[in-house]
């Protein structure tokens, strides 16, 4: 066994631990805190297989994402220093069979899809990230610019309508 | 040494312990109780006998008492003594007891040489070792804490033993107080979740007027908003509904009757009103939403939810609190210990939760909050709790700012309530404060001059002058001339040092570093000096006055914040802008006109009192202290003074809190409350 | 070899930048100051605060020093002297720092503490205004030096500092860099004016020790960074490489340390306002304005 497997082995029990982790502890901001220690596992994944960008990318990311997520848990169900004692664990049947089926599924996917040869001259790092700007800033071009545009569509949709709230507030 | 930390006896570190011990003798830092001001208005050097000021307990080692102090004040200290880390060390200053203390490392006279003396001596113990192999444990009254019960639904429900509420039969919870609940306990650094029980009350109310039917028209979202004809609501604007339409089975409004024949055939039907359903898509006819499709998944979702327990179909009564407990006769919830309620028919439930926006969540709800179960929409959570001004709704915590809070008067109680980082509402208080001076019988008029002097530490001459001029009045005798001249350069002279200290509290609280400590050394250097070094000192305060104003940003910062309604009773530093920065310049301004007062005084000295021999009458006398308008009436029988009647600033001005820090960001509400100066010693307790 | 230079450079450094510190907020030069303070907080006891949440409490000083010194691994300080030339450089920056945040809240939470709660929340709030503007400028960076390593965004520079080529991107970096550092005048996470210490508050003893060197070897990435990114890192006559480094590093340590001492601290709200109405329109305009350049005047 390589290191290299080893380590992916290590970061992807990491990341299935603390995905566990979301649902035991009792505390919003642990639950969302692991979460996002899972989710710095797997991009800690991607740089052992080798994706830099994609690594760095994701361990960035989400530290915010997660962080930004647990404050509005907090602002609304404030459960402070994790006494609240709340339980993570909702529609627990529904939630399992939701959680059996995509686990299923995406076992069928990695089984049975066909994945092509084994690649084994992997471009280094720098490489990757200039062809990733290539393939940015061409094939994929639109697909990125639709996705942002309707991101940034979204958001200022989102504070007008929170404005817009305000406003009535206000009024009343 | 009683604060020491433990250690065992000839330890492998005992070399280690002795280096440690010179270079924690080095690193004082000091808490002052009540406050920084009141060692600068002392005369106490704090620096140049080698003492930082801690930010809080935690990050202290020396408690630096000031006495003497109100048994309030000690109270609170031995609450900040508590709190910090060994080694820890008492630093005892002036005439007093200090009595839930422990006994104090070193102690002195409160002049300046008296504290180098005494810091001398503490560093002396300390590099003689901060370890000792046995330790006292330290405790005050004020650290006793009781666990009460209380009942989660209902706060007013208090009991020394655990036991169920009376009111709906639940579990009380644990809940620790201190004995000494009158004092604001810094050490229950955050009441966390503070709003919630109140939430749960409000809520048992609404539930009680619709019970009542005594409002006929209701608003779906606004409980609290009744009328008695059909209308909007002023909240939200939807149309109000008649309560005895949704109520139908003894649950409160939220509980929508659902006529279960009518939705199998229904397609379209309100999120908030289950029991409109229509064949055609279109808006309520009740609150004018849109109407939602009812999807067959909607209705498995259902099914899947209220599966909970599968001998549903047979039970019969079940928990307010945890729906899924269920029970086919009467009892207590396992759970919780409430009273199970009798469940009507099972078509109604679920005709209840077709309406929920969310489908989980019950064991979130559970216990945690006293709303209906089944939901989890943020409206349903939130609904009746205050809204803020932003419209974010928050959970709100209570935090207390003071007494001996970095920025503000030591000795200030300042409770905010906070919903974020915003303002909700502020409890103000003091801990030291007037205590009436003719408690123990009339007084000699001199020693009632000399008693209210004592009595405000932070403007002794102006409260001096206050009770020189009243009984002056009443005795119908008239300082000279020279005398007055010389009494108001002395108040000038206060002015200057007083709002010198102001700055340096100002500068502590926006980290100005530079700023806090040129005001302190300045003031030290004014506060009892004669005219001619006040002359020889005016270069450099005009250099500080001049950077203050020229500082960027400085007062951007102060000039939103504070704005005072025209109505205000303010009469303390003023100019044509109402602001904290108009209070700003004001000071800074007054300290220049102070400066010229002084120039032309002979001599400078505390104000002392006319003879006014065994005179009999009534006086009455103002004077512009350096925070504002105090008068004073007095009555003097035979050379005595019998009753007085002091009405200082602070007391007009700490009304003015509230008002001027509601709904601002906490930054802002800090500055707003230091642009005031309140005295807590001019307040009462 | 190199790595044992490393570590004695990041000793040094960290040392350097504690003095600096001390030297900002006392308005007095003690070289033995760190050493001193540093003793007596390891004398000092380490209290745990009741009802605590011990897992946040114990692990947030430590991965605000594990961030910090995560991101110090792509500062090349000489040609060869680097912890690690990722190709990602540039961005594994911004990762590894986006930690502190993590750190922070978890410092604030942990206690169990209103004040600690707000300053954590509250950098929460600060990053939403700083982040935009750490990364826009070091985009324009990246592009003329096509690269986001490191060395080769240093010996892009070669020709003509970065802080000539686009003045604005480092005005802009710099003050964002305060903010990332919670240096004052963005100190609102631990404001001891406004929070009594905020996130620091319930820190004593060890903990403690360890919260403050996390601190201040975040202060030193920060400066190293904008040394890299701007001041042409080893570049320069005369010196050898490594003390053009030095030099550079520890000046814009003092400049970041002195000049927010000169300003009041910002208001949570003013900082948004204007990271976000002024900030990032002069941060796209910067990012056009050296796309320009480079294509126009390839230096």
């Amino acid at each position: 066994m390589s290191l290299q497997v080893f380590f992916l082995l290590a970061f992807g029990g990491a990341a299935v631990w603390f995905g566990i982790v979301v649902f035991l502890t009792h505390s919003m901001v642990r639950s969302a805190l692991a979460l996002l220690f899972s989710q710095t596992a797997i991009g800690a994944m991607f740089l052992v297989m080798q994706a830099e960008f994609l690594g760095v990318l994701q361990i960035m990311m989400m530290a915010t994402e997660m962080s930004i997520m647990a404050i509005f848990m907090v602002m609304f169900m404030m459960d402070p220093g994790g006494l609240g004692e709340m339980d993570m664990k909702h529609q627990r049947k529904t939630s399992l069979a939701a959680g059996l089926v995509a686990f299923f599924g995406a076992l069928a996917v990695a089984v049975f899809a066909d994945w092509g040869p084994l690649a084994t001259d992997i471009p280094d790092a720098g490489e990757q990230v200039r062809l990733l700007g290539f393939e940015l800033l061409g094939r994929s071009m639109l697909i990125f610019e639709s996705a942002g545009l309707t991101i940034l569509t979204a958001m200022i949709a989102a504070t007008a309508l929170a404005v817009q709230a305000r406003e009535r507030g206000a009024k009343a | 040494m009683i604060g020491a930390r433990e250690t065992t006896e000839g330890g492998f570190f005992s070399p280690l312990q002795n280096i440690i011990s010179r270079a924690t003798a080095q690193r004082l830092s000091c808490l002052v109780v009540p406050g920084p001001e009141l060692a600068l208005a002392s005369g106490l050097d704090l620096p140049a006998a080698g003492l930082a000021l801690a930010a809080g307990p935690r990050q202290a080692n020396v408690l630096l008492l000031v006495l003497p102090l109100s048994e309030k004040l000690l109270t609170a200290a031995s609450i900040a003594y508590a709190q910090m880390p060994r080694p820890r060390m008492v630093l005892a200053l002036g005439e007093g007891t200090f009595s839930p203390l422990p006994e104090a490392d070193a102690t002195g006279p409160l002049t300046s040489e008296g504290l180098m003396e005494a810091t001398k001596k503490l560093r002396q113990i300390m590099a003689e070792g901060i370890f000792a192999t046995k330790i006292d444990d330290y405790d005050a009254p004020a650290l006793q804490t009781r666990i009460e019960y209380t009942c989660p639904m209902h706060p007013e429900v208090v009991s020394d033993e655990p036991g169920s509420c009376p009111k709906c039969g639940m579990f009380l919870v644990p809940k620790e107080t201190s004995t000494t609940s009158d004092t604001p306990s810094p050490h229950d650094h955050a009441t966390m979740a503070a709003s919630r029980p109140a939430a749960s009350v409000s809520s048992a109310e609404f539930a009680h007027t619709a019970d009542d039917n005594v409002a006929k028209y209701v608003c779906p979202m606004h409980p609290e908003v009744t009328s008695d004809a059909p209308g909007n609501c002023p909240k939200c604007g939807m149309n109000l509904v008649k309560p005895d339409e949704s109520e139908g089975h003894g649950h409160h409004t939220h509980s929508h009757s659902a006529h279960a024949d009518s939705e199998k055939t229904a397609k379209y039907v309100c999120p908030m009103h289950p029991e409109v359903t229509s064949n055609e898509p279109g808006s309520c006819p009740k609150c004018g939403m849109f109407l939602e499709e009812v999807t067959k998944a909607g209705g498995e979702e259902q099914h899947d939810h209220s599966s909970h327990a599968s001998g549903k179909e047979a039970a019969k009564y079940t928990c307010p609190m945890h729906p899924e407990v269920i029970s086919d006769s009467p009892g207590q919830c396992p759970k919780c210990g409430m009273n199970l309620e009798q469940q009507t028919t099972d078509d109604e439930h679920d005709g209840h939760q077709s309406s929920g926006h969310d489908h989980g969540g019950n064991a979130l709800l559970d216990g945690l909050i006293g709303l209906e179960p089944g939901f989890m929409s943020m409206i349903e959570m939130t609904d009746g709790t205050p809204r803020s001004s932003n419209g974010l709704q928050m959970e709100w915590i209570t935090a207390p700012f003071g007494p001996f809070f970095p920025g503000l008067p030591g000795g200030l109680t300042l409770e905010l309530e906070l919903d974020g980082d915003t303002v909700v509402e502020a409890k103000t208080g003091s801990l030291t404060g007037l205590q009436d001076p003719l408690k123990n019988g009339p007084l000699a008029a001199a020693d009632y001059v000399a008693a209210l002097g004592v009595q405000m530490p932070l403007a002794t001459i102006a409260y001096r002058l206050l009770a020189c001029r009243a009984i002056e009045v009443a005795g119908n005798t008239f300082a000279t001339p020279e005398i007055k001249a010389i009494r108001m350069a002395t108040l000038a002279r206060e002015r200057i040092a007083s709002h010198l200290s102001w700055l340096s509290q100002l500068g502590r609280q926006l980290g100005l570093k530079a700023v806090e400590r040129e005001a302190a050394t300045l003031h030290l250097l004014v506060h009892a000096a004669d005219p001619a070094t006040i002359q020889a000192l005016e270069p450099r305060v005009k250099k500080l006055l001049s950077k203050l104003r020229r500082t960027w940003f400085l007062s951007r910062r102060l000039a939103t914040v504070g704005a005072l309604p025209a109505s205000a009773a303010w009469d303390g530093p003023t100019s044509h802008d109402n602001t904290a920065a108009g209070r700003f310049t004001a000071r800074l301004d007054e300290i220049a006109t102070s400066l010229n007062e002084i120039k032309g005084a002979s001599s400078l000295s505390a104000p002392t009192l006319a003879d006014i021999g065994t005179a009999t009458g009534e006086g009455h006398a103002e004077v512009q202290t350096p925070r504002g308008l105090a008068s004073l009436h007095i009555k003097l029988e035979s050379g005595k003074v019998v009753s007085a009647t002091l009405k200082t600033p602070s007391m007009r001005h700490i009304k003015l809190v509230n008002p001027l820090i509601e709904q601002r960001e906490l930054a802002d509400a800090l500055v707003a409350v230091a642009s005031l100066d309140l005295s807590p010693w001019e307040l009462n307790t | 070899m190199s790595a044992v230079l490393l570590i004695l450079a990041l000793t040094v450094g960290v040392y350097a930048v504690a003095v600096l510190e001390d030297w900002a907020s006392h308005n007095r030069l003690r070289l033995l100051g760190p050493v001193i303070s540093t003793l007596a907080l390891l004398g000092q006891e380490s209290v745990l605060h009741r009802k605590n949440d011990r897992l946040f409490f114990e692990t947030a000083p430590i991965l605000l020093l594990v961030g910090a010194l995560l991101s110090l691994a792509i500062i090349p300080l000489a040609p060869g002297l680097i912890v690690t030339d990722l190709a990602t450089g540039a961005l594994f920056f911004n990762a590894a720092l986006a930690y502190v945040l993590v750190a922070l809240i978890m410092a604030g939470w942990g206690p169990d503490g209103a004040y600690g709660m707000i300053g954590g929340w509250r950098f929460l709030g600060q990053l939403i205004a700083y982040a935009m503007l750490v990364v826009m400028p070091i985009t324009t960076v990246a592009m003329r030096a096509e690269s986001l390593s490191t060395i080769t965004i240093v010996e892009s520079q070669a020709q003509l500092w970065n802080i000539v080529y686009q003045p604005l991107g480092f005005v802009l970096f710099a003050i964002a860099g305060m903010a990332m550092a919670f240096v004052p005048p963005f100190d609102l996470p631990n404001a001891e004016g406004e929070l009594a210490g905020g996130v620091e508050a319930e820190y004593t003893g060890v903990r403690r020790m360890v919260f403050r060197l996390g601190r201040m070897v975040l202060i030193l990435s920060v400066a190293s960074a904008t040394t890299v990114f701007y001041l042409g890192g080893w570049l320069g006559p005369w010196l050898p490489d490594w003390a053009w480094s030095a030099i550079k590093i520890l000046a814009v340590t003092a400049l970041m340390l002195a000049g927010g001492r000169m300003l009041p601290r910002v208001r949570e709200g003013t900082l948004l306002a204007w990271a976000w109405k002024l900030g990032i329109p002069l941060a796209l305009v910067n990012i056009f304005l050296v796309g320009v350049l480079v294509l126009v005047v390839p230096l």
